[in-house]
């Protein structure tokens, strides 16, 4: 393999021979190398090449092999700036691009000047399409939408709000106090405010039916809801649908024979449906049990599938009536499960026909939509449609559809793709289209959709169009129809009511109701009270809401056609029912257009159902729970003596506040939610909270439970948590805050100066975010959540130790709970009962019954104590994932050999258990795989124990957060005061210490959120530190071995060396501050912004006061007066100066930005580290040119200090009077007069030399870059020939 | 394409052939076609998998090594990252372009610069460290999770009907 042929004596030719390419002369590459990828060696025409940083055996490649890997990645890498990532050492491979052989040398001028034309067009263009999209889409779709809106209302009103104005009434809608004589500010203004509102309108109109759309795709798509339908109308059996079904599976068969059988099949199920179901309405287990249906096709396995269950039943009824173990368990397992067996094969054979019946609707009309989309943008750009575009899809409709109506269904409307917001609805639209045909030039394609100047006004005319369609199906429409239909109901009620108000007199029912008011003692009272208390107060509010919302309000607006569509919804589940009324699993709907009507309108139904159990759970609820923890923590804390901080009055309705209140109330839920699993998963037995719900229980499917419960049950269900939630809320932080602090204890903890944090909104949201990112910083902490939990579980099993429920909530059984421990009199049991414990030896082992003890009491004189065992035996569910029928046998007390005492009433459960399910309960599959029990002591008053564990908790959880947030604040305040107030005095800082004073001592008193915040953090720190010396510590004891001191008389010596040892072992001072969770989230970020700073102070405000003083001096020598700096910002040159601000400022802002970026991608662990690495890639290059600036100025100003000492015409003292004169006030008016010397001359002179040499120079060199870039460019594009490998470290020595 | 895969699999044999890791034998299953590899595994030890003898099939696609290999055991062995039907899921084995849920990295997925010796040294330590998260046989992720004695109960099943018992 010696083929290498070299002209290099030098090189050892034993063991490595080089392979040379032409820049490649020293390269040694070793004789037994291989390329990477194909294994094979260098030979001359296939040298081998290290591109990347990788060494060792995968060092080298071969180019043709790269290439090939590359090009299987479908990367051009003949395309110039792209670069391809080494896989191992991410490393650009390196590339040098290879140019035509009779590329001039330097490139003509023609070509450089045309290129830099060409490039700055298509660049403007660019910029211009993007600008012209964005402002259309977000300025002129908004005042479009604005604009209609007014029109219908306007139409609808009959009239405009300022007659005969309608340009005025276009512009300003409803507003009031615009005067006649309206400025362009204020129609700036107005056209601002619409754009607002209407965005608002759109981004909720558009996540709104996002959320419908989706939730009715998941409904169609959940296994149950085909169930659900099935159950409703049965199978389809037409003829039809039956040949289709015989068609697929005997496809061999021919049209005739399908449609014979397919009638015989058909006539023979309706008739046995019609003998099996001779009415309607039968309970279907019945049915079951008297006649099992034949399925369609019956084979050996489904007659298989009917036996199990059966047996089962039996097996069941068997234990019901014997009770031989008291093993009730399979209570559950009942005719469900055969009623499931058979829908689920039902709807197996069924479902081809069921799935998605919109489907259909959607492409279809999304499909046509498109193409003509596609059609009219092919039009447009007939040059390049040819090349360019694949052949379009074909519409194709997948089964004929009944045009919906569509004004009764606006919710399906924006699911059409002429909107480029959506971009679920057209899957056709491929990126294949989006191939370049500008000369090269991209096409900026946002969600699918080709940006281009002809396009986009075209999208906008469709946007336009469908808005105004749009606005006036959804908004128009209704409210016209909301009016009438308001008009129909209000007329209904008060007919109604006038028909009661006849009723009751006419019945006499007045004299009676008298007579009771004035018989029953008490009652009028009552009534009084209740009328003044509640009813009172109630219209009161409402009255004062109603008069303050003025009539054109949105909401109230928004009323007329909320009644329309909530009337639509009412309409469509009657529908839905009304449809399907008659029909039944056994009596099925044959009818086609029928039976899809039906599916239709029962997926809206059940749409809207889970919708509304959803927007309650996800919004309703958390808002919910915002509001109360207003009421009971913010409020009282921060808000002085207001009821709500967010709601100060009740006529302020924004939804700020409620998104305020909804991301309260999320968090607290979530925090909630991860407290109850630490304490789920580390404290208590598994199974005491069964009955709330656990992340991993496989019986949650919640999509699946709020389709199949009725609707009534859920809501209830909903509620009745919500209640648990509020009460839990209000008692356990209201109580602290509203009744025990100010009330009882007439404390001043919680009052905060009148309104210092109520007013706004800044505030609010500031506390938020401290919050948030304190409880962030906390919770990173290992350490606080091993002490949390410990204190937790400490707790736990001291008070379940107390109220003696260790077994059931610990699972640790004790024999000393198991019953009381019973003393002679009343002196032993409370003030000697330590002594008559130990006067019974054998207390817990010989347990007595009260009878025995009362007499044993009196033999035994010296024995005052006996154990008496009470309470029983219970089965617990022993998981907390069991099943929701399960949980009805649970709870039932027991014997020692786990028998029921008393027999469980199985069938009353069952039908219990049926009536609790609805409709469609026995679709309900529940995972049993978990459902076990435990058997666990219960010490009598069981519910007063269980209620008094949990005021116990609720004490303890009081306890810890109340010490908690004083000890923060006064550790934050004590340390202020040490850490800062102390040396502001020794210093003598004055002003700043009496500022800092009077702040810190009024609140010393009074619980201050930020404090408390700051503190917080702190002690996590302090307890980390702590943890981690504890830590250190034990290491140094166990690990390394005590040095033996020679010196034993030298005690001071000892500990010297003993705590030498310590500080050794101690970790670091740095090593805490740097390596630590707060120091992430705090430290580096507050020490980049000092960085950011100090270098604007430094460089940015430094030079931009030289460089206006400069200018001061050029404007003085030309008009020959001083100006003051500070007063020319008044005049007419300090546009001059905000320009040059602007500079600075912007190259600051634009490193700031880099500071950040550099932190949020460098995912070092340590700060140090990163803090090192921005310090030297941004700040230190600056830092030290600005140093250099400042050293350059002082010696100018040296140099000529010392030369207007020397021969200056004024007489000096010193030396520093002369530069004095100077460098200071020269430039002032009442410098005016003095003359001007030729030193001071030459100062100025030189600053702006220096200046202007620096700005020249840095115009040079970015002009000289960017005319090399363009040169390169102009080779790239023009004269480039494809690239080759290069060997790393060939052109940049790294 | 074909030619470059076949020079680069008989380098690979080569290789394999002068050291092989310990515990692992493979070579062509015939004469004629190079690019159905039969292996032998040994059971890492210490692992429930120790003393069995485990086949394995390597199925070289034509345009290796720009595609990485499919490895199959036969009879496919209870491990939950190994399918049912015997094929191995391990994220080297991963073209670069196929991994839907960004779960691996690119380092750790297929590239040219693995070969059949690292392919076979990451399924033996896949034996002895079966990565949970990304599962392929479910029932083995749970068995190995819930139930660990059951587990080897099976495993030492399997190698001793590998074994030929």
């Amino acid at each position: 393999m010696e083929t290498g042929t070299t002209n290099d004596s030098h090189v050892p030719s034993n063991n490595a021979h080089p392979i040379n390419n032409e820049e490649n002369k020293d390269e040694i590459i070793p004789e037994n190398a291989t390329c990477r990828i194909c294994r094979g060696e260098a030979t001359i025409d296939n040298p081998l090449f290290h591109p990347c940083r990788c060494k060792g055996s995968i060092k080298y490649l071969h180019e043709p092999c790269l290439l090939e890997w590359i090009s299987a990645r479908h990367i051009d890498i003949n395309k110039p700036g792209t670069s391809v990532e080494c896989d191992i050492c991410h490393y650009p491979f390196q590339f040098k691009t290879n140019y035509d052989e009779n590329m001039p040398e330097k490139i003509p001028l023609k070509i450089l000047i045309f290129n830099f034309f060409q490039n700055t067009f298509s660049t403007l263009y660019y910029i211009f399409t993007m600008t012209a999209f964005f402002i259309l889409l977000l300025i002129g779709l908004p005042l479009l939408w604005n604009t209609f809106g007014k029109l219908f209302t306007f139409m609808i009103d009959g009239k405009l709000p300022y007659e005969r104005q309608l340009l005025k009434s276009m512009i300003f809608g409803f507003e009031e106090n615009v005067p006649d004589d309206y400025t362009l500010v204020d129609v700036a203004i107005a056209l601002v405010n619409s754009q607002n509102f209407s965005m608002m309108q759109i981004v909720a109109t558009i996540i709104l039916h996002l959320a419908l759309y989706f939730q009715y795709d998941m409904i169609v798509r959940e296994d149950i809801f085909n169930k659900m339908v099935f159950h409703k109308i049965g199978p389809n059996l037409s003829v039809d649908a039956l040949r289709a079904r015989l068609k697929e599976k005997f496809p061999m068969m021919d049209d005739e024979t399908l449609n014979h059988v397919a009638k015989l099949v058909s006539e023979k199920e309706i008739r046995e449906n019609e003998r099996r179901n001779p009415v309607n309405e039968v309970e279907p287990a019945e049915i079951r049990r008297e006649q099992p249906v034949e399925p369609l096709d019956s084979d050996d396995e489904e007659e298989d599938a009917d036996f199990i269950p059966d047996e089962n039943e039996s097996q069941t009824e068997s234990e019901v009536s014997s009770e031989e173990d008291g093993n009730g368990n399979y209570a559950h397992i009942d005719d469900d499960e055969i009623m499931r067996e058979d829908v689920n094969r039902g709807v197996q054979e069924d479902n081809f026909q069921m799935n998605r019946p919109l489907d259909g609707v959607i492409n279809a009309q999304a499909q046509r939509q498109f193409d003509g989309l596609l059609d009219r943008h092919r039009n447009m750009r007939a040059d390049a449609a040819a090349a360019a575009a694949p052949a379009a899809p074909q519409p194709v409709p997948i089964f004929e559809i009944p045009q919906i109506p569509e004004q009764r269904f606006p919710q399906r409307l924006p699911v059409p793709a002429n909107e480029p917001v959506n971009p679920f609805a057209n899957p056709e639209f491929e990126m294949g289209d989006n191939v370049n045909n500008d000369g090269g030039q991209l096409v900026p394609v946002w969600m699918n959709l080709q940006i281009k100047l002809s396009n986009i006004f075209l999208y906008f005319i469709i946007c336009v169009v469908f808005s105004f369609s749009y606005v006036m199906i959804a908004y128009s429409l209704p409210t016209v129809t909301g009016l009438g239909l308001i008009k129909l109901y209000t007329l209904i009620t008060v007919l109604f009511f006038r028909s009661s108000k006849y009723l009751f007199y006419y019945s006499k029912l007045n004299v009676g109701l008298n007579w009771i008011l004035q018989n029953v003692p008490g009652l009028k009272n009552v009534i009084d009270v209740v009328s003044k208390t509640i009813a009172l107060p109630l219209i009161d509010i409402i009255s004062q809401y109603l008069s303050s919302v003025s009539s054109n309000s949105a909401y109230v607006r928004a009323i007329s056609s909320v009644v329309t569509f909530s009337t639509t919804i009412v309409l469509i589940c009657y529908a839905s029912e009304r449809i399907c009324k008659g029909y039944s699993r056994f009596h099925s709907m044959n009818n086609k257009k029928r039976r899809f009507a039906f599916q239709l309108l029962y997926a809206f139904k059940c749409t809207f159902k889970v919708f509304i159990i959803f927007f309650i759970e996800l919004a309703g609820f958390p808002i919910l729970a915002g509001a109360m923890l207003d009421f009971s923590l913010f409020a009282p804390i921060l808000g002085g003596n207001s009821m709500l901080l967010w709601f100060p009055t009740i006529s302020i309705i924004s939804y700020q506040n409620f998104f305020a209140y909804w991301v309260i109330g999320t968090m607290y839920m979530y925090w909630f939610a991860k407290y109850i699993g630490m304490i789920r998963k580390d404290i208590i037995r598994p199974g005491v909270l069964f009955f709330i719900r656990s992340p991993e229980d496989p019986n949650t499917k919640i999509l699946h439970d709020s389709l199949i419960h009725p609707l009534g049950a859920q809501l209830s269900r909903l509620l009745l948590s919500m209640f648990i939630y509020a009460v839990f809320i209000v008692l356990g932080f209201g109580l602290h805050t509203r009744v025990l602090f100010p009330l009882v204890l007439k404390s001043k903890l919680l009052t905060t100066p009148e309104g210092a944090l109520s007013g706004y909104f800044f505030n609010k949201v500031s506390l938020l975010i401290t919050f948030y990112f304190t409880k962030r910083i906390i919770e990173a902490n290992p350490n606080v959540n091993v002490v949390v939990r410990s204190y937790w579980s400490k707790i736990f099993e001291v008070s379940s130790r107390k109220l003696r429920l260790s077994s059931f909530i610990i699972g640790t059984d004790y024999a000393s709970e198991r019953g009381h421990v019973v003393y002679r009199n009343i002196f032993y049991k409370f003030f000697n009962s330590r002594k008559a414990e130990w006067s019974n030896p054998e207390l817990y082992s010989v347990p007595k019954t009260s009878s025995e003890v009362a007499k044993l009491f009196k033999e035994d004189k010296s024995v005052h104590a006996y154990f008496v065992p009470d309470g029983l035996l219970m089965r617990v569910p022993s998981s907390d994932i069991v099943s929701r029928n399960y949980v009805q046998t649970m709870f039932v007390p027991v014997t020692k050999n786990d028998k029921i005492l008393k027999p469980l009433d199985l069938i009353k459960l069952k039908e219990k258990n049926l009536k609790n399910a609805g409709e469609f309960g026995y679709l309900d599959e529940q995972n049993t795989d978990f459902d076990d029990y435990f058997i666990c002591y219960v010490p009598p008053h069981f519910r007063a124990r269980y209620i008094s564990l949990m005021i116990l908790i609720w004490f303890f959880a009081s306890v810890i957060i109340i010490s908690t947030a004083i000890v923060a604040q006064y550790l934050f305040n004590t340390l202020t005061i040490f850490g800062v107030l102390l040396p502001l005095k020794l210093f003598g800082f004055h002003s700043w210490y009496n500022n800092l004073k009077s702040l810190i001592f009024i609140n010393y008193h009074q619980i201050n959120i930020h404090y408390v915040c700051i503190g917080a953090v702190m002690m996590s720190f302090i307890l980390d530190c702590f943890k981690k010396y504890n830590l250190a510590r034990f290491f140094r004891d166990t690990v390394s071995h005590p040095v033996m001191e020679n010196n034993a008389n030298n005690d001071v010596n000892e500990v010297q060396v003993n705590e030498e040892q310590n500080a050794a072992a101690r970790p670091g001072l740095a090593d805490l501050i740097f390596h630590n969770v707060i120091s992430k989230f705090v430290m580096g970020p507050l020490l980049l912004c000092c960085f950011g700073v100090a270098d604007y102070i430094t460089f940015g405000l430094g030079s931009s006061i030289i460089v206006r003083v400069c200018i001061e001096y050029i404007l003085f020598i030309i008009k020959g007066y001083p100006i003051d700096i500070v007063y020319a910002y008044t005049d007419i040159h300090s546009e001059l100066y905000y320009l040059i601000n602007l500079v600075f400022m912007r190259s600051i802002v634009v490193r700031c930005v880099k500071i950040v970026y550099g932190m949020r991608t460098n995912d070092n662990p340590s700060v140090l580290a990163s803090l090192r690495q921005q310090w030297v890639a941004v700040v230190k290059p600056h830092l030290a040119f600005v140093i250099r600036c400042y050293l350059i100025f002082f010696f100018i100003l040296c140099f000529t200090g010392v030369l207007e000492w020397v021969m200056g015409d004024n007489e000096y003292d010193s030396i520093l009077d002369a530069f004095k004169f100077i460098s200071l006030g020269r430039l002032q008016y009442s410098n005016a007069s003095v003359p001007w010397s030729f030193a001071q001359h030459l100062t100025f002179v030189m600053i702006i030399t220096v200046i202007s040499l620096y700005i020249l120079t840095r115009i040079y060199s970015v002009a000289n870059n960017w005319f090399r870039s363009s040169v390169q460019n102009v080779k790239d594009e023009v004269y480039a020939k494809g690239r080759s490998l290069e060997n790393y470290g060939a052109n940049n020595p790294e | 394409m074909s030619k470059t895969a076949q020079k680069r699999l008989l380098k690979e044999l080569q290789q394999l052939i002068k050291d092989s890791p310990p515990g692992i034998v493979a070579g062509p299953k015939s004469e004629d076609n190079i690019f159905i590899w039969d292996c032998l595994i040994q059971g890492p030890p210490d692992t429930p998998y120790e003393g069995g003898i485990y086949n394995a099939e390597l199925h070289f696609p034509k345009d290796y090594p720009l595609s990485p290999p499919k490895l199959i055991f036969t009879p496919s062995i209870l491990h939950p990252n190994i399918y049912p039907n015997g094929e191995v899921c391990i994220s080297i084995l991963h073209s670069p372009g196929d991994d839907p849920n960004m779960y691996e990295l690119a380092e750790e997925r297929w590239s040219p610069v693995q070969s059949v010796e690292k392919i076979l040294l990451s399924v033996m330590s896949m034996l002895s460290e079966p990565n949970i998260e990304s599962g392929a046989n479910i029932d083995a992720c749970i068995l190995w999770r819930d139930n660990r004695p059951e587990f080897e109960r099976q495993v030492k099943l399997t190698s001793l009907k590998s074994l030929g018992f």
